[in-house]
């Protein structure tokens, strides 16, 4: 299709900042990720949900992995769902059309939301360099999710794997927020 | 290296003689040693005076080695950048360094100011008070703007890096001492995550210049075998150059961190630090005595001139005389005498009884004199004597040197930032704070403790409390004994105009006097009258003596008088590294339009709306603004332009309730909104004032599409949910904010029809099937695609939204335009004069904190309504009833331009100072109409139609006449079309 | 800085985070338009302004987006409860050391 060569998916939006490697870190636009945000009006969404297949966190922390899904948890009647960009029109058509009535609504989420993937030595201690990410010991435990404030930017941090954490910004502010992380990754002196 | 002046030993001292480093004062070459200070590097080479006091421009030398020394304030330029001000005991000496004095002048040792005396007549305790007083205290402004402060910014941008930090740990330990580190020692194995933070560059505190023995080692070497233990164990750290500036609530701290390398300070970093637990341990700063002349350069800390020996191996004089009134000014008499310095006298404010080393200076030597009063100095530049009152007489002794000891001041900033209050301990003659903050101890001498073992045995008894495990035995400690601090009185058979408190500001007993006989008897009454410890040393050596002055003069205890209230910083801190990087366009979060490169081609000129918006276009027709703007404008009127509105928010409503629950929101009801129809209207807050306007679409059964205004969509979605949470649980509705998930691309104009076609949506877009408000969903190209019919300029309007990945190749596309001719791009400013043209609000510029429906012509709107929805109760209160109210109205003018912010006068007034009813929330020359338009703000403006009113705007008036806020096309024709 | 723990996402927050709604427990009038004046302005305006313990609202702004119930000294900042919005606050007399 013409107009999907004019403009990539996943572009940060007029920055030529999409890649960078920067002291001990990469930082990558994941332009393979897209999304749909789940909001519900009542609190036993989750089983509604997993009623039509779709299993989903019903608390904060860990992510839950399903057939190329992998479903965030983002209060009590919201979730993230991650996906292919391929799937996730057919994905908020496949919600949608099992609640009528709207009581769980699925929306497109992809282009609301820039993944920027750090990995590197530890993301989150570079993170910290702009909140403190976590006042839990340990931080971010590998496969869990969480939203917080990192440079004054709301992000939903996911700690895929050890080295390698994406942060999920919304688009408009995501070319600031890679513009932070470089300025934030460097060492101004070798004492640092 | 020229010897002459040199004052550096050959050995001793913890400094690197192999190492040497060449720094400039005044431009004047000179030598130190690694491991120096900038302060010790000075008195090395000699440099007596450093600077000039404040009003009375007295020379002044070193008095303290630390952020305690009032006196030598310094400008130092190293290889990594410029600090306009820093107390040299701070600075690391460094490769290339140059220092300059910063008060003086031409300089420090030669000041004009002091010769002809000036400020002498001028700064007397309250001088602010009496001379800044209206109308002509701005007579005074200039002179003594010109003569405050230390240093100069040298106009160049911060090039020092600077980075912020955070991070959790479960004990804090401050100051790595003597107490800091037994305390860290104490937590070894614990398993806890400790962070010892030390202001000097190296671990040790008085360690490194006190005579100590613990577990048979020398101190120094006890503290570096701790730091390395420390530093290899994991989740322990030891951060040296770090100063603890500051501790807020639940045990945040603000830490400073400098990264030294061999030319200066490289790079500073900003930590906010959570801490489970504290351990203060930031030790004492020693108290000078009162006495005549007390400020002559030459006169010394004690405990400094022990460091100055001992850490640096520096010999400040020849000839030293000590005056003390505790133990601790004996070591200063021994270690110098040992150092080879001519120890002239120890003269002690005590009785002979109490004085501990008295053996020991007897078989050195020593002359000592007991109940000894200071009367007068021998001194021009340099101390070469002093007079001394004693219960057998008076007698004068030569010497170049001074080292005073008049007790211990706790560090106790901190614990005080928390909170905790300050109490006098008559016994100790300190303020110690008994009561610390949750989760906080304390150890050694910030708690008033001058015994090394009960230090050590203090901070290992609350690092088993923090540990919660058995307390490590206190080490086998040899030190001498630091007691005996006599009381603080006030200097018998001197003038006070001569006995000086506060060596920064200038503060003389005389000045306490002063502001004692003008009833300013309270501490804090008296810190702002005399300006006694306001200084960049916060009064570290000067508060405990002034107010003990202030407590003899009005016959009260110290107790009952109190201490001034702590506040941060502890020291001063770079502003730089307060913004820590967070400069140019990382100054704060941007938001960048998904088309951003597109309106940057097309030569935008961009404005921060809380987002990055295209102000106007540079074209080959239009290379200023004014004349874009005009163009711009009139390709809506006349044609067709193209506007991206994608930062207009877009917050989802669903669920069964959806429609009762944003009817509860707007003005207008909601509930009644078809599927396929688009309403605008106003929100209140529970208040009765506008809080948001915009327009709502029903996409579909149980389907809201919300479009709160640019920037206040996370606000607007955020009081969705606060409602829905909080006083409507139950309400089945969910609400998702998608705001930057689509693009929305405007096309105004009588044209717009024609540009939308060029999509070929798959709905029909004729003018029967689409109608204003009303909302169409397809696909463009198999791409979701959602059109809405609405007007903010009062053309024809359609705003086209795609998915925000898609926003480059919609405007592009609509750009290219049809057979007929390409839209215009439209900026802002065009924008928002053509809504001023139709009488279209907007939010913010022509509303208030006080601006409720009616005043803006809903009244009827809010008639219409039966049911409740917020803010409506507060619109029959009696205040928003009153006729007074401000109401907007258009204005024309008569003469002269309409600017926004200009006030309205009241009738009858041509200028002010009078009463003003209102202003002029937005203003333009309309091109459309060819003469200056307005909206206002006015008192009973309603039934003000046709009053012509008087403008005044920086100081120019203009009139105009009050009219119908609507001045394009009142029927709404065009944008029926 | 104030530091929660959100009862809702279990995170520990700081005050960036967090949100303050002011205090708790202030009921809108079920029926505004039968509201009095008085009735109605001291639902808006009057509080008790508390200088010891408060209860308030707060919400996890940057985290969850749940609004929840705290008591707060407003003194010292100790906290001692935190709550669910749909929890009832106990009768606590005796200072429960850093609850939370």
């Amino acid at each position: 299709m013409s107009i999907l060569a004019k403009s990539a998916f996943g572009n940060l939006h007029g920055s030529s900042h999409a890649l960078a490697s920067v002291h001990r870190h990469d930082i990558h636009d994941r332009a393979d990720l897209a999304a749909v945000l789940v909001v519900a009006t009542d609190d036993d969404a989750a089983a509604e949900l997993a009623s039509i297949g779709l299993t989903v966190p019903t608390g904060a922390g860990p992510m839950v992995a399903q057939d190329g899904l992998q479903a965030i948890w983002l209060s009590p009647r919201s979730w993230v769902i991650q996906c292919a960009p391929e799937a996730e029109m057919a994905l908020v058509a496949r919600i949608n059309a099992a609640f009528d009535d709207r009581r769980i609504t699925a929306s497109l989420f992809g282009d609301h939301l820039a993944w920027i993937e750090i990995s590197g030595a530890d993301p989150q201690a570079l993170l910290r360099r702009g909140g403190f990410v976590s006042l839990d010991a340990g931080g971010i435990a590998p496969g869990s999710a969480k939203r917080t404030l990192v440079a004054e930017v709301n992000v939903i941090l996911c700690h895929i794997e050890p080295g390698r954490l994406l942060a999920g910004v919304e688009r408009s502010r995501a070319r600031y927020f890679v513009d932070w992380l470089k300025q934030a990754a460097k060492e101004p002196s070798p004492a640092f | 290296m020229s010897l002459t002046g040199s004052k550096r030993r050959a050995s001793g001292g913890h400094i690197d003689r192999s190492r040497p480093i060449s720094f400039t004062w005044n431009g004047k070459k000179m030598q130190g040693f690694e491991g120096d200070s900038l302060a010790s590097a000075l008195i090395a080479n000699g440099v007596g005076i450093v600077g000039r006091s404040f009003k009375y421009h007295r020379p002044r030398g070193f008095m303290a080695l630390g952020a305690e020394d009032p006196n030598a304030m310094v400008s130092v330029r190293d290889a990594h950048g410029y600090t306009p001000s820093i107390r040299a005991g701070q600075m690391p000496l460094a490769e290339g360094m140059e220092v300059r004095s910063v008060t003086g002048w031409p300089s420090a040792s030669f000041d004009i100011g002091a010769l002809a005396g000036l400020g002498k007549p001028f700064f007397g305790a309250g001088f602010y008070y009496k001379t800044m007083m209206w109308p002509n205290w701005s007579w005074f402004e200039p002179i003594v703007r010109r003569a405050t402060g230390f240093g100069r910014p040298d106009g160049s941008k911060e090039s020092r890096a600077a980075q912020h930090q955070y991070q959790a740990v479960d004990v804090l330990v401050v100051g790595a001492g003597p107490a800091g580190l037994a305390a860290a020692q104490g937590l070894i194995g614990s398993g806890l995550s400790v962070l010892v933070a030390e202001q000097e560059q190296r671990p040790g505190g008085s360690l490194l210049w006190e005579e100590a023995e613990i577990d048979g080692k020398p101190g120094i070497a006890w503290a570096q075998d701790i730091a390395k233990e420390i530093k290899a164990t994991p989740g322990m750290q030891i951060l040296t150059s770090t100063l603890v500036a500051a501790a807020y609530d639940t045990n945040i701290f603000t830490l400073v961190q400098s990264v030294i390398d061999a030319r200066g300070i490289a790079a500073e970093r900003h930590i906010t630090l959570h801490a489970k637990q504290v351990i203060l341990a930031s030790g004492a700063v020693e108290r000078p005595l009162l006495f005549a002349d007390n400020d002559r350069p030459g006169v010394m800390l004690a405990g400094a001139v022990r460091r100055l020996i001992r850490d640096y191996g520096v010999a400040p004089c020849k000839q030293l005389v000590v005056k003390t009134s505790n133990d601790s000014g004996w070591l200063t008499a021994f270690a110098a005498q040992d150092a080879g310095i001519k120890v002239v006298a120890i003269l002690d404010t005590r009785p002979r009884a109490e004085a501990v080393h008295l053996a020991q200076a007897e078989a050195l030597g020593i002359p000592v004199v007991f109940e000894a009063a200071i009367t007068a100095m021998k001194a021009g530049r340099q101390l070469r004597g002093l007079t001394v009152s004693t219960p057998s007489g008076v007698r004068k002794f030569a010497c170049d040197g001074l080292a005073v000891a008049g007790g211990w001041t706790p560090l106790i900033h901190l614990a005080c930032h928390r909170g905790a209050k300050p109490v006098w301990n008559d016994a100790l003659q300190m303020f110690t704070v008994p009561e610390l903050p949750q989760g906080w101890q304390a150890s050694g001498g910030v708690t008033g403790c001058t015994s090394l073992t009960e230090a050590l045995g203090q901070s290992l008894q609350a690092a088993a409390k923090s540990s919660q495990r058995q307390a490590k035995a206190t080490p086998l400690v040899k030190a001498p004994a630091f007691g005996g601090v006599s009381l603080i009185r006030r200097p018998s058979g001197v003038p006070a105009n001569k006995v000086w408190i506060d060596h920064q500001n200038d503060v003389k007993l005389s000045d306490v006097e002063i502001a004692v006989r003008e009833n300013y008897v309270s501490v804090e009454h008296l810190k702002r009258y005399t300006t006694l410890g306001m200084g960049t040393d916060q009064g570290r050596t000067s508060n405990v003596n002034g107010l003990a002055m202030l407590a003899h003069l009005t016959g009260r205890e110290i107790s009952e008088v109190g201490i001034t209230t702590f506040r941060p910083m502890v020291s001063a801190i770079r502003m730089g590294t307060i913004a820590g990087g967070h400069e140019g366009d990382l100054i704060a979060p941007r938001r960048y339009l998904p088309a951003d490169a597109v309106h940057r081609r097309l030569g935008a000129d961009f404005e921060d709306f809380g987002w990055q918006r295209p102000d106007w276009y540079h074209r080959p027709d239009a290379s200023d603004r004014d004349t874009a703007v005009a163009l711009e404008m009139a390709a809506v009127r006349s044609d067709v332009g193209i506007f991206d509105g994608s930062s207009l928010g877009k917050v989802e409503v669903t669920g069964p309730d959806a429609a009762a629950f944003l009817a509860r929101f707007y003005v207008s009801d909601m509930a009644t909104l078809k599927p396929g129809s688009v309403r605008y209207s106003v929100m209140l807050n529970e208040e009765g004032v506008i809080y948001d306007d915009g327009v709502v679409a029903c996409l579909g059964p149980n389907h809201y599409l919300a479009g709160p205004t640019s920037g206040h969509a996370e606000a607007v979605a955020a009081h969705f949910e606060r409602w829905r949470q909080t006083e409507w649980p139950s309400s089945r509705v969910a609400v998702g904010n998608v705001t930057s998930n689509w693009c929305s691309i405007a096309v105004a104009g009588p044209r717009a029809r024609h540009i939308l076609a060029v999509l070929n949506p798959d709905f029909d877009i004729s003018p029967a099937a689409f109608k204003h408000m009303q909302v169409r969903e397809g696909s463009w190209q198999g791409i979701p695609l959602r059109v809405a019919r609405v007007s903010f300029t009062g053309e024809l309007q359609f705003e086209i939204s795609v998915p925000s990945r898609y926003a480059e190749a919609l405007y592009e596309t609509l750009l290219k335009g049809d057979a007929a001719g390409a839209p215009r791009a439209i900026g802002m400013e065009a924008w928002l004069r053509l809504r001023l043209e139709k009488g279209y609000i907007h939010l913010g510029s022509d509303t208030n904190g006080r601006t409720g429906p009616t005043e803006v012509g809903m009244a009827a709107l809010v008639a219409k309504r039966q049911d409740d929805f917020i803010g409506k109760r507060s619109l029959t209160l009696p205040f928003a009833l009153s006729d007074e109210r401000e109401q907007l109205v258009g204005l024309v003018a008569v003469s002269g331009k309409i600017e926004a912010g200009a006030r309205v006068l009241a009738p009858g007034c041509t200028a002010p100072p009078c009463k003003t009813e209102g202003y002029v929330t937005s203003g333009c020359d309309s091109p459309t109409l060819g003469h200056p338009i307005g909206l206002a703000l006015i008192e009973r403006g309603f039934a003000r139609q046709g009053e012509e009113v008087t403008l005044y705007s920086n100081g120019r008036t203009s009139r105009a006449r009050i009219t119908s806020p609507v001045f394009y096309d009142p029927e709404n024709e065009r944008l029926r079309q | 800085m104030i530091l929660l723990r959100c009862p809702y996402c279990r995170e520990m927050r700081s005050e960036a985070e967090l949100t303050w709604g002011g205090e708790a427990g202030i009921m809108r009038p079920a029926d505004p338009a039968i509201a009095s004046d008085t009735e109605w302005t001291e639902y808006l305006f009057m509080r008790t302004n508390t200088k010891g313990w408060l209860q308030e609202q707060w919400c996890c702004s940057a985290g969850c987006g749940q609004w929840f119930k705290v008591e707060r000294h407003t003194v010292s900042h100790q906290i001692r409860q935190i709550l669910r919005f749909d929890e009832a606050f106990s009768d606590v007399t005796i200072a429960q050391e850093g609850a939370a």
